[in-house]
């Protein structure tokens, strides 16, 4: 595991399928002793499953298109990877488990994404998500159960390979 | 000064812990009106001093959510103050300092213009505001009118 000691930042070769250059960052923002004082944001989420201790090493979008190896942080760089590496918009209806999730603000900031990891069918299709908030921590929660912008949510599936 | 007693620092930590991107810090901090009050309450130049020694240390997490709510309260400046008060503060120190920056220049478009009007009789103006590439520049028999976005 990486050491907390170093306040450097640090960032990581990562580039799309196509090689694009992808900004991250490895956030050093926090200590492991403080990561251990969030039972307060525990609390206001009682349904979610915690699957991690928190840590700010990676984010959604690092846990989603990164392998959980680093922060990707810039809207711009979600859409290109989007594009890049072969991904297709699809509907609800016909989401499985493995499709990813993206949370958009109005203003099209991809404000949280994860992977589906569940599908109930049924009128309403209710979905479950393993995602990670920010420097907090993985967690497994519904579609709907989460502290991001809900008016605007895509689904995707990698579709293209060349 | 103790800053971080005039900030809503539970609500403050987890918009910081929670953001994914520096847009979603960005909004959710001008949404809280500790953030506002803060920047009504203390001289800027002692929210940069506070902002500098605070981003240096990042030794607790409340000093890196008080670091972040000092340059999120400079967006409740005017356009010219803010970002003076961004050129004092070593921006680099925060994972997304620059981002803040950027995103209060982006979302501030009606200030970020400098209008002139400038009369016909200096003329020498008008090649100044072409110089300086003005978006508009509309002239009458009287006066000239530049508008140059910064």
């Amino acid at each position: 595991m990486a050491s907390f000691d170093s306040l450097a930042e640090f960032t990581i070769a990562l580039v799309t399928k196509s090689g694009t250059p992808i900004k991250n960052i490895q956030s050093r923002e926090f200590s492991n002793f403080e990561a251990g004082q969030f039972a307060v944001f525990d609390r206001k989420y009682p349904l979610v499953r915690k699957r991690t201790e928190p840590n700010p090493i990676y984010n959604c979008h690092g846990l989603t298109f990164a392998s959980r190896r680093t922060q990707i942080f810039q809207s711009s760089d979600i859409q290109i990877i989007l594009k890049e590496d072969g991904y297709t918009e699809i509907d609800k209806s016909s989401v499985l488990a493995g499709d990813v999730i993206v949370y958009f603000d109005p203003n099209g900031d991809a404000e949280h994404s994860g992977i589906v990891v569940a599908v109930l069918d049924g009128p309403l299709k209710s979905l479950s998500i393993v995602s990670k908030w920010g420097k907090y921590r993985e967690l497994i929660h519904s579609e709907y159960d989460c502290p991001y912008n809900l008016t605007n949510i895509k689904y995707y599936r990698v579709t293209k390979w060349k | 000064m103790e800053v971080e007693k005039l900030l809503d620092l539970e609500a403050l930590t987890e918009s910081y812990l929670f953001a994914n991107t520096p847009g979603y810090l960005y909004r959710h901090f001008r949404r809280n009106s500790s953030i506002e009050q803060l920047i009504k309450q203390v001289p800027i130049q002692v929210l940069i001093k506070e902002y500098n020694a605070r981003a240096i240390r990042k030794e607790l997490l409340k000093e890196v959510v008080t670091a972040y709510s000092i340059l999120i309260a400079f967006t409740f400046l005017d356009y010219q103050e803010a970002l003076q008060a961004f050129e004092k503060t070593n921006l680099a120190l925060l994972d997304w300092g620059n981002e803040i920056k950027a995103l209060f220049v982006f979302n501030t478009p009606s200030t970020n213009s400098y209008t002139e009007t400038i009369s016909s009789t200096t003329p020498s103006k008008l090649k100044i505001a072409e110089a300086v590439k003005a978006e508009t520049a509309t002239y009458s028999s009287v006066n000239f009118k530049i508008e140059v976005n910064l």
